[in-house]
Parts: C-alpha cells; structure tokens; sequence
C-alpha cells in the first residue's frame, strides 16, 4: 500500500498547492480578523474535506483507476489509501488551524484550551462527516455520478443537524453542554466514518474496472 | 505448462456476449489476439487480471485457477500489463513512477527499470502528461518489464505508434520470450505487427472465437485463390470458406488440403486471413 500513498502524495504535491495557499491565507486572515467569524477558521477543513475525492478525480480521468486494477493491490487498499489521505489532511488542517487560533488567542490575552479543542473538535466533525457521506458513493458510481449525489445529501445532512436544535428543544438531549455535545458528535462522526470506510471497500468490490 | 487456460468463458454486456471463449497459452510462447475495435480482446485481458467478473467459465493462470483476492494479488506480481491508455497519473514523471512501482511490487528492479528508461530515451524528469504517445507506451512497457514478469498482457501497444517506435517494442517482447517461462498474450488490430512477433493467432470477432492456431500452422493450412468464376465452380465446395465473385472473376479463401493438386492457390497473409474470415462469419 506504500506504492499507492506514495503515489497520491505526489498527486497531493502537485494538484493541491492551490488549496494549500488558500488555506494558509484563510487561517491568516482568521488569526487577524476582529470577528468570530468562523468562515475563515472552517474554510480550510472544507478544502481538506474534497482532497481524496478530486484524487479519485484525477484517477479517473488519467485511466489509474483501471490500471490500478491490473497491479498486485487489493481493492479494499485502494479505499484504504483515500480514507487514510483524508485523514493525514484532516491532521494537517488541525494542526494548522490550532497554530491559527492560539496565535489568535493569545494576541487578545484570551488563550482558552477549551474554547480551542472544541473549535479543533467541529473541525473533524465537518470535515469527517462530509468526507464519510461522499466516499462510498463515488467508489461505487466514479466520481460525476457519486459527486452530484453525495453533494446533494451532505447539504441535506447539514440542513438536517442545523434542524436538531429546533426538533430537541424540550427533550434531556437539549439541557447537555454544547462541549459535552461536540464531543458525543466528535465519537459519532468517527464511528461514522469508520462505517463509511467499510462501505466503501463493499461498494468498490462490486465495481468492475 | 501453460501460462493461460481459459475454458468456456463468458461476460455479457447489455449489446455485447463474450461467448464461451477457449483459449490456451503456452509459456514460452506468444499469442495474438486479432479483433475490430468491440471484438472482446480488451474484456479478456480484464477477466483474466479479474477486473471485471466473468458470469462462466473457468480462468488458469500459471496452472491455477485464482480462488481468492489475495492469491490473484500474489499472481499480479508476476504479470506485466500494458493497457491501450497505459493509465498512469499524468502528473507523475518516470522517476516518480519508478518510486511508486519500487513499493508496489515485490520483484521490482531497479537498475532493470533506469536501463530501460535509458534505452529507450525517456526522460526521467518529465511528467507522464507531457509525454508523446510513443513514450508514454514505451513507459509502460518498461514497467511491466522490470519486476521479473513471466506473463506479459498487452492491450493495443502498438496502436497509434510509428513504424520505429513500433519495431522495437517488437524487439523487447521477442526478447523478453527468450526465456522459456516467460509469455505474451497481445491484443491488436495491426495485424502485420503480430504477424511478425505471435507463435499463435487467436481471432475474435463480436465475442466470438473464430479460430485459434500456430501462426506457422495457419499460413501453411489456408491459401487464397484467384480465378475465373467458372473454376472457382468446379471447386469441391467444402474447400471453400468464404467467396467473392465479381464480372471480372473471384477470389476464395481456401483449406489447401482439400482442393486438388492442381489448382494453383496463394499465400495468404493472416490479415487477409483475418479480413476474410470475419467477412465469412458476418455472411
């Protein structure tokens, strides 16, 4: 599997410098910015979010998809590689992003751990989730089909836990702290995303190349 | 032993039945598989490697028939392929190929895989998309010959190359059948290429096998004849395969051991033979 992360690392040099200056300038600007505004803090995690599906992408078009058919791997090493690639972006968007906010923090005097690792926290839960929601659909349909459908259900899926909120209110789930929240959401996306993962490797399984 | 067994097998696509095809082989050997573009060759080089699932037959590669992903994992290791796009991600130079495919297969050989980049004048530090087709096929066949292969799966390489360029990857294979494990299985439908590489011709046609023999078996078994209607009449009619006839005269495709001494039939090439046998199969 190092010949496939190796050769997606090289993919990520080359097609992901743009959104690698976007990032640096969005978390910049987020270390500057007077307001919460958290558009510049989620930004870059939204970036990170698309990177193994537009590898997939460039896979498909230069024919490695196929051709990756004919060399010694396992399919379930293909999904492996991707799932693996978003969660090494994940990690570097992390980390650059707690750089961002402590920089951020401690220019005001207002360093908060909590207030960082909850920040650090909906960060994995977006990125996670999006990534889990799109994946097994573009293993099984490539990548237009599966695009254009996972897109449509992420939107969906955020609409829906923007709704929570609304269709909680009364019941003991409201009346938690929003950190204890985050973090049983930080659990569920990883759970999610593990079941994704094995979804994928069922889905791709059953695709012919 | 043979390096490929397949018996019976069968894909169905909606317009499109692979119809119990039967072919063998042998190490050692070459074998071409001639067909029109849709004909099948590029869906048997896909069930063979399973890309894609064959719905019957049975497949033997190397003597056995692959029960489990990771017993055909540990039998790619020892297949080179060539795919008509070749396939590779377009931002990646030779060098980064070379790295790539140094983590992927077991046997990769280094030194083997720079000499042929040398050999072959590819530039090891331009990237796979600014390649000229020529390169980019001799790029891949590099690849499949530099992890100690003993089968080689080659669809169309030597489509859209130049006369040069397409000689000398004729070379490369008949070295590479120099030794006597080793065997190519060639798909194309530049019939004069395989003419002077195959030991065995394989022709398919709409997912049909129409034959399958030794290249020096079939040049000295089918003849072609060109004569006056009238003669062409007089002809025992099992003798026959396919027939043209025109107000100028006729042209047949014939089994030389069963017409008489002396009728004086032709050489034929096996595009000629190809040609007319998918004309006959199409009557």
């Amino acid at each position: 599997m190092k010949g496939l992360l190796l050769k997606d690392w090289y993919m990520m040099r080359t097609y992901c410098r743009p959104y690698l200056l976007l990032a640096v300038l969005f978390l910049a600007l987020s270390c500057v910015s007077h307001n919460d505004t958290i558009f510049f803090t989620f930004y870059p995690c939204l970036l990170c979010g698309i990177i193994p599906i537009n590898l997939l992408s460039y896979d498909e078009r230069s024919g490695w998809t196929r051709y990756s058919g004919t060399l010694p791997y396992k399919k379930s090493q293909f999904v492996a590689v991707k799932y693996l690639t978003g969660l090494l972006s994940l990690c570097v968007v992390l980390v650059a992003t707690a750089a961002a906010q402590t920089i951020k923090m401690m220019r005001s005097n207002a360093f908060s751990f909590r207030y960082l690792f909850m920040v650090l926290l909906a960060i994995s839960v977006v990125t996670l989730l999006s990534s889990a929601i799109c994946l097994p659909f573009v293993f099984r349909l490539g990548t237009e089909k599966g695009r254009i459908i996972s897109l449509l259900l992420v939107a969906l899926f955020f609409a829906g836990i923007a709704a929570v909120p609304a269709l909680l209110s009364g019941s003991p789930i409201a009346g938690l702290r929003p950190d204890v929240l985050l973090l049983f959401l930080g659990l569920a996306s990883i759970a999610i995303y593990l079941f994704s993962w094995y979804l994928s490797v069922l889905l791709y399984k059953r695709r012919e190349i | 032993m043979n390096a490929i067994e397949i018996h019976d097998l069968t894909k169905s696509y909606p317009g499109f039945t692979l119809n119990h095809l039967n072919l063998s082989l042998p190490s050692g050997c070459i074998l071409g598989l001639v067909g029109e573009n849709g004909a099948g060759k590029s869906t048997t080089i896909r069930l063979i490697l399973d890309m894609i699932r064959k719905d019957g037959g049975e497949i033997k590669l190397f003597g056995r028939e692959r029960e489990s992903e990771t017993e055909m994992t540990l039998v790619k290791e020892d297949i080179g392929v060539v795919l008509d796009d070749v396939g590779l991600p377009e931002c990646l130079t030779a060098k980064q190929v070379g790295s790539v495919m140094q983590h992927t297969f077991k046997n990769w050989h280094m030194e083997e895989y720079l000499r042929l980049l040398q050999k072959l004048s590819l530039p090891d530090n331009k990237a796979f998309k600014d390649l000229s087709r020529g390169m980019k096929m001799k790029l891949g066949i590099a690849i499949a010959l530099s992890h100690h292969a003993k089968l080689l799966l080659l669809d169309e390489p030597t489509s859209g190359l130049d006369p040069v360029v397409r000689d000398e990857v004729v070379e490369m294979l008949m070295d590479f059948t120099r030794e006597e494990d080793h065997a190519v299985l060639i798909s194309s439908h530049i019939v004069s290429d395989l003419e002077k590489l195959c030991d065995y011709i394989a022709f398919l046609h709409k997912g049909r096998l129409l034959l399958c023999e030794e290249k020096d078996l079939l040049l000295t078994e089918y003849g072609l004849l060109r004569c006056s209607v009238e003669q062409l009449h007089s002809l025992p009619k099992d003798s026959i395969l396919y027939k043209q006839e025109n107000p100028y005269g006729a042209q047949a495709l014939l089994r030389r051991d069963s017409v008489p001494d002396d009728v004086e039939v032709s050489p034929i090439s096996i595009e000629e033979l190809f040609v007319l046998m998918v004309k006959e199969a199409n009557q």
